[in-house]
């Protein structure tokens, strides 16, 4: 266990975390020259394109000091976003260590504050690493300057790399096995092993990613999840040395890997403590919680007739992600659905993008709301995610929604832009930071139910793609809430309404009308669109009708020709939903969703 | 059972020779084939042994009017030996300008025709020119004079509209002079641009710009209300006629009724299957010893109410209320269509407005499911 070194990175997007994890296997030589790719650890498509850490990964290592002694490190590669800190704060439990990545071009960034303060509540030994040395914009002296006053860590300690070049690898990994503390604990004490993680193995079952503090675990076990009290026989442990390797056994000390037979992910809740069920820890070794959604939206299939399709694949999805909720939803427009819970937007954009790429589904998604509160007038207070919920306004005494602390940092010419956005979507509390010459960081108190809506792409479209955005959860404020209704034809379109604070409500009915106008194709009638509040209208929109569907000739008895056509217009509105006597494209959902350059 | 029979003359392969310029059909000059009628028959016989009776008769798909009469009497021959033409109630020869002599008209009384669709299209030079059509003005002017002098007592003319460029004086001009003529029907079609055409080419390129919704719109309007004011009724989106003078056997390809289609192209309907021949003259010649079993599709009912509504909601006559399935939603949709005065219910027929009549597959798709 002395010899056993288990360390995690937190760094912000870009930082060159990847990159530096790269380095590290390839200087263990644990992969092969020629299997080595660049994002060795980012599996997942969505996870290259993106530039970004989803599923947390593991790496077993074996490591030769200069001293000459073998060391084995376990390197935690951990999610970098907001959406899953949770996520990330079991992985740095399981960690007696943790790297710190700064970018020496960009200085110290609000995520990886916020992933310092958890490892700090951890306890966590923290290197500090200086990354991207050999850039000509690199600013080592900023940086530690940054790591000093920021961070109020020694800069002294911080190791000078470039990830990408390998230089100072060896130090760094000279840092780790003589800085970092070795795991402390009894291996013949009752077993507790912290899940981090777990994935999915169609053939296999859930693999579920632990920590083990005390005793030990063994094929042939019988496990116990300490919160839900289920036991499993272990079949397998191991180790992950990018692939999974089989051990004898894991021990207090150890990270590695466990396959029990278990069916899904969902069993195997990340921050659950594992003992064995026939000498079972007292008590878990920290305490439980399961993950928060804090983004809502409703999942509908484009065809009525591929609900069941999609309720098959979200149960697919959902053995590989534990922290998606989902219950069934229905909605007048739309049909059958799921309402679901996401950690946070860039989960929810996940979720939706691999049930199509890898699921096949094609979907029609609400749009995404926070959980309001509402107190009504006997004192009583309704949490409300779904706006069909949204209480009778008669009843409300008042509404509250929750808020953000945005940081936003960006070059410095698109401050005018970005101020007028965030003021836009009601942001309050604005602070200014100067990080760096030429770069700066605006901060801003924000409704998350405005971030939610367009908020990212608006930002990266208006910064041209230089801003970054992060956002720790504030409190509820109380706020002025109203449901905005959207009537296509005089019948109100279930999936389209909204909550939103009453100053908003007329831009986002506008803006809701005018789309809807777009992408409505033009029927036999005219078709009023209208946004409303309860009973009053505050937008409106017309769709033209259109005076001529007929072709001039019948061609002789081929009637068959006719026929198909007709069949053919009509099975193409299939891909249409129906509301009244109107039929809506599935594109006309989605623009809803999105705002234009001009909002 | 009383059925229609349309004899095609021509496949749709020998009318496009003939509009690559060489004046000649792929029945003229090749007579050796003229017994197309009798093969046919075998044709007959294979779907069936149907022997009629036959109510209508139509021999057109191009230019019979070019055929010599003994070609043309063979091709038709055979029905009159089943079934005398006097039992017929309607039995027309498509003709075109250029080929309307008095010895033709003579010919075709003799052979039992009672009824000339003549394919005028226009009434001015540059838009024939622009049709690519063989006749002038003047042609289409002597070709109706010298039917009517004939004793041919139901003409039918064909107009098209809707051109690049047309104006609605210049249309409602070609209007007023075909009202002058005194033709017991008329059919006006819009021009239809269709993708794999020169014209659907030069429309796609932007050499060539189609009128606007709106214009056609108007011009269609304009027709329906100068021919009704000249005696004519509008019975079906482009088909106008004078009292008594409808047409007996198109109205049969859209009533539903069975009809029996004979030559390259044809199509025929016993009211379950459809089935039709080969375009091309040397496949349809060899198919009518050896039938192609895929030509032909079952109808279900499902699609013979489409069917129905589609053609049916073309014509004044309506469709009956009973082809829309009777629920909420369905009459929210009639009452709509009735308030935006596309439809009109008499005693539970639905029948189109002529504003209706342009909205007509609209209507029918809607109404459909």
């Amino acid at each position: 266990m002395k010899l056993v070194r288990n360390f995690g990175i937190i760094a912000h997007i870009d930082h060159g975390k990847s990159t530096l994890a790269d380095r590290l296997i390839q200087h263990a030589g644990i992969v092969a020259g020629r299997q080595f790719r660049d994002q060795m650890l980012d599996n997942l498509d969505i996870e290259r394109e993106r530039g970004i850490t989803i599923k947390s990964q593991t790496v077993n290592m074996e490591y030769k000091s200069q001293s000459g002694q073998e060391y084995t490190l376990n390197f935690i590669d951990t999610p970098g976003h907001v959406d899953f800190t949770y996520e990330v704060s079991r992985a740095l439990a399981s960690c007696e260590g943790v790297l710190l990545l700064v970018d020496a071009t960009q200085g110290v960034q609000a995520q990886t504050l916020a992933n310092l303060y958890l490892a700090m509540e951890h306890d966590l030994e923290i290197i500090p690493v200086i990354n991207k040395i050999d850039l000509i914009s690199a600013d080592i002296e900023m940086a530690k300057e940054q790591i000093e006053q920021e961070l109020g860590l020694d800069p002294e300690g911080a190791i000078q790399v470039s990830a990408k070049q390998g230089t100072g690898i060896v130090e760094l990994l000279e840092a780790i096995v003589h800085r970092i503390p070795p795991p402390v604990g009894d291996s013949d004490a009752p077993t507790q092993a912290l899940i981090f993680d777990a994935h999915y193995d169609p053939f296999r079952g859930a693999i579920v990613h632990c920590r083990v503090f005390d005793g030990s675990i063994k094929p042939g076990d019988t496990i116990q999840m300490m919160s839900t009290g289920r036991t499993f026989k272990v079949e397998e442990v191991g180790a992950f040395r990018v692939v999974r390797e089989p051990r004898d056994e894991l021990t207090a000390g150890d990270v590695g890997y466990l396959i029990a037979g278990i069916k899904t992910v969902a069993d195997t809740r990340i921050g659950d403590t594992i003992t064995k069920e026939d000498n079972p820890a007292t008590e878990a070794k920290y305490s439980f919680r399961e993950a928060k959604p804090v983004v809502f939206s409703s999942l509908y299939p484009v065809s009525s007739d591929d609900y069941q399709d999609l309720a098959d694949a979200l149960e697919r999805y959902k053995l590989n992600d534990a922290a998606l909720i989902y219950t069934k939803d229905s909605s007048i427009a739309l049909g059958q659905g799921f309402r679901c819970g996401f950690l946070g937007l860039l989960h929810l954009e996940i979720v939706q993008e691999r049930l199509e790429r890898e699921f096949d589904q094609s979907l029609i998604l609400t749009a995404p709301s926070v959980e309001y509160h509402f107190y009504l007038d006997d004192d009583s207070m309704v949490v409300v995610d779904n706006p069909a919920h949204y209480p009778d306004p008669a009843y409300i005494k008042r509404g509250e929604e929750p808020y953000i602390r945005a940081s936003i940092m960006m070059p410095d010419r698109y401050m005018g832009a970005v101020m007028k956005l965030c003021l836009e979507r009601r942001g309050v509390n604005s602070e200014i930071h100067y990080p760096a010459p030429g770069r700066m960081e605006l901060r801003f108190d924000l409704p998350l139910g405005e971030v939610i809506f367009d908020f990212y792409d608006r930002l990266k479209s208006i910064t041209q793609g230089y801003g970054s955005f992060d956002y720790e959860m504030l409190e509820y404020r109380e706020s002025d809430l109203v449901r905005l209704d959207i009537l296509v034809n005089g019948e109100k379109v279930d999936a389209l309404s909204m909550i939103v604070h009453k100053d908003r409500a007329r831009t986002r009915a506008v803006h809701a009308c005018e789309r809807l106008r777009e992408e409505i194709p033009r029927q036999m009638f005219k078709i009023p669109i209208q946004g409303a509040i309860g009973g009053t209208i505050i937008a409106r929109e017309t769709i033209s009708a259109f005076r001529k569907d007929v072709t001039a000739k019948c061609y002789g008895g081929d009637v068959s020709r006719k026929r198909k056509l007709l069949e053919k217009q009509k099975a193409g509105k299939k891909r249409m939903k129906m509301v009244g006597n109107v039929e809506i494209p599935q594109s006309a959902f989605i623009a809803v969703l999105k705002t234009g350059e001009d909002d | 059972m009383e059925w229609a029979v349309g004899v095609a003359a021509q496949g749709r392969r020998g009318w496009s020779r003939d509009r690559d310029g060489d004046g000649n059909g792929g029945w003229d000059g090749s007579g050796d084939r003229s017994g197309g009628g009798d093969r046919d028959r075998d044709g007959v016989d294979l779907v069936g042994g149907l022997r009629g009776p036959f109510e209508t008769l139509y021999v057109g798909g191009g230019t019979p009017s070019l055929m010599p009469f003994s070609v043309l009497s063979t091709a038709i021959g055979w029905i009159g030996e089943l079934q005398s033409f006097d039992s017929m109630t309607e039995i027309t020869i498509e003709a075109n300008p250029g080929d309307v002599t008095a010895q033709r008209c003579e010919e075709w009384l003799q052979l039992g025709f009672n009824r000339v669709s003549l394919g005028i299209q226009a009434l001015d030079d540059n838009t024939l020119r622009f049709l690519g059509r063989r006749h002038d003005t003047a042609g289409a002017i002597s070709a109706q004079e010298v039917l009517r002098k004939s004793s041919f007592s139901n003409i039918s003319i064909d107009l098209i509209y809707g051109l690049p460029g047309q104006s609605e004086k210049a249309w409602l001009a070609t209007l007023q002079r075909a009202i002058d003529f005194e033709v017991e029907h008329i059919s006006c079609y819009q021009l239809t641009v269709e993708d794999q055409t020169p014209f659907g080419r030069a429309v796609a390129s932007g050499a060539m710009v189609m009128p606007d919704e709106q214009t056609l719109v108007e011009m269609f309007i304009l027709t329906s209300h100068t021919l009704a004011k000249a005696g004519y009724e509008h019975y079906e989106v482009s088909n106008f006629a004078k009292a008594g003078f409808r047409a007996k056997h198109n109205s049969r390809y859209w009533d539903g009724s069975p009809y029996l289609g004979l030559g390259p192209a044809a199509h025929s309907y016993d009211g379950n299957a459809r089935w039709w021949n080969a375009d091309d003259l040397d496949v349809w010649l060899k198919e009518i010893q050896a039938p192609n079993p895929e030509r032909l599709e079952l109808i279900n009912d499902d699609q013979k109410r489409l069917e129905r509504l589609a053609l049916g909601l073309r014509t004044s006559d309506g469709v009956p209320r009973t082809l829309v399935t009777n629920n909420e939603q369905k009459n929210r949709l009639i009452e709509q269509m009735i308030s935006n005065g596309f439809l009109q219910t008499q005693q539970d027929v639905l029948v189109p407005t002529t504003k209706g009549m342009l909205v007509a597959d609209a209507m029918a798709k809607a109404l459909w499911d």
